[in-house]
């Protein structure tokens, strides 16, 4: 848990805290009194907010193990703020099309995906696909 | 504005009929940026039916001209498709503010979660049923000689269904403002081992799912928004009804959460329907990415003002879930 801004900077709670306070009233009151168009709109408000309070606390984490994962995925070293795009284009034409090394990159894909859904929607990863 | 519909569509179809009717109970359902939907009351000599009004803005962008989804509907329905009786279009756009086409209001479910809780507390295998008449109804429509069908289903590309989707994707990825390597691997794996263009082409609705039907105890009852019909592969239109969005977290159960890909394919075979495989998985995933790559246009088109939107705010989010499914897919 790295919060983006470390607790000294305020008292609690924190900003992942208040936006989960967010997140619980717009769940618990105003979606329910709401109907149509709007209640859809504050159910995804709230969902937004939850996406980001986790991304407050899981990002910088996530973040870093995304790039150790590119960086195993390429093999060699890359600048981070280069290595999704190396790593696309390398597998866009065709870097690990042999089959150990399409076993391995979905392997090391498929956990880059876990850490982006851990935020973006925790839970999603509990399927193998039929 | 209802008011207003009212007395504006009771004209219109009282010439249209050649006798005067009334339209009461105008009730909107749906206002999306796309389509205004609404059910309203026919009163002619004494007699009411509930119909189903759908409406393209005029300033909207159209998929299909509303006269030539109007005729593939028909095409459809002759063909033994389930779908609401069209009575009526007008492609003047002047009388209510865009093209419509009125139908009959069927009755039953079309909210997914609801369609689920009526399949999940019918204590017979009425999901099985479902999702076994759906594969009966794209086999029909994909026996329809497809030369009856509007030529405005043909791609404006000119390419072959296969290519058609290649290109798309290509187009997709090139547009991302971040770099997805997960789509970019699943877009090799795509091109490598893409299947021959079908050797025959049918019109697919490109869009039956969950949510894009209306069903009762009895079963399907009819297929809905055939705004995206064109003419492709068949494959295509088999692959999509089992996207996992579509199954509101049954994941045991591929179609929309109503039934396995067997009961599907069983459907389909029943009425003379040849099954392929590999081209369904194919297009499986293909069906995965271009939707991924859909969200990450959505999200352009709210980052650049074009269309602010808090749904379409977080759809850059929802590709982590796309991918991952993709990739799902590739296992082997």
């Amino acid at each position: 848990m790295s919060p983006a801004f470390e607790a000294e900077m305020h008292q609690p709670p924190s900003a992942a805290d208040l936006l989960r306070t967010v997140q619980e009233t717009l769940d618990a009151d105003i979606v329910p009194a709401l109907s149509g168009p709007s209640q859809h709109q504050a159910r995804v408000a709230a969902s937004i907010v939850a996406i980001v309070a986790r991304e407050l606390e899981l990002g910088p984490d996530v973040r870093d193990h995304e790039l150790d994962l590119l960086q195993a995925i390429i093999g060699t070293e890359v600048d981070p703020d280069d290595r999704a795009r190396v790593a696309a284009e390398w597998l866009r034409s065709g870097g690990a099309d042999e089959s150990d090394e399409h076993d391995r990159v979905l392997a090391l894909l498929t956990d880059i995906a876990r850490g982006d859904l851990s935020i973006a929607k925790p839970g999603y990863d509990a399927w193998d696909g039929d | 504005m209802e008011a207003d519909i009212s007395s504006r569509l009771a004209g219109w179809l009282s010439n249209h009929f050649g006798e005067h009717v009334d339209v009461e109970d105008v009730e909107a359902v749906s206002a999306g940026a796309r389509r205004f939907n609404a059910l309203f009351t026919i009163v002619r000599d004494g007699s009411r039916q509930r119909c189903a009004l759908t409406m393209i803005p005029t300033a909207s962008i159209q998929l299909l001209d509303v006269a030539d989804e109007a005729r593939v509907r028909t095409i459809a329905e002759h063909a033994g498709v389930p779908v609401p009786h069209i009575h009526a279009v007008c492609t003047d756009g002047s009388i209510i503010g865009g093209p419509f086409f009125v139908s009959t209001a069927v009755d039953g479910e079309t909210v997914p979660r609801r369609v689920l809780r009526l399949v999940q507390s019918s204590g017979t295998d009425l999901g099985q049923a479902i999702t076994t008449q759906i594969g009966t109804a794209l086999r029909r429509l994909h026996r329809i000689d497809s030369d009856t069908a509007p030529r405005s289903l043909l791609p404006e590309s000119g390419l072959d269904p296969i290519a058609a989707a290649l290109d798309q994707v290509n187009t997709g990825l090139s547009e991302l403002l971040t770099p997805s390597p997960a789509f970019s691997f699943c877009a090799r794996w795509l091109e490598r081992e893409a299947p021959n263009e079908p050797s025959v082409r049918t019109i697919v609705h490109s869009d039956v799912r969950n949510g894009n039907i209306i069903v009762g105890p009895d079963g399907l009852r009819a297929i809905l928004d055939w705004e995206g019909s064109r003419i492709g592969d068949p494959m295509e239109d088999l692959a999509w009804t089992c996207q996992r969005m579509w199954r509101f977290r049954e994941d045991a159960l591929a179609v929309g959460g109503l039934g396995t890909v067997n009961d599907l394919r069983t459907g389909y075979l029943s009425e003379g329907g040849e099954w392929d495989s590999d081209r369904f998985r194919w297009w499986r995933v293909l069906g995965t990415v271009r939707w991924g790559l859909a969200m990450a246009g959505q999200s352009r088109s709210h980052l650049d003002g074009s269309f602010r939107s808090i749904v379409m705010s977080a759809s850059a989010r929802r590709m982590a879930e796309l991918e991952f499914d993709a990739l799902q897919l590739l296992r082997r």
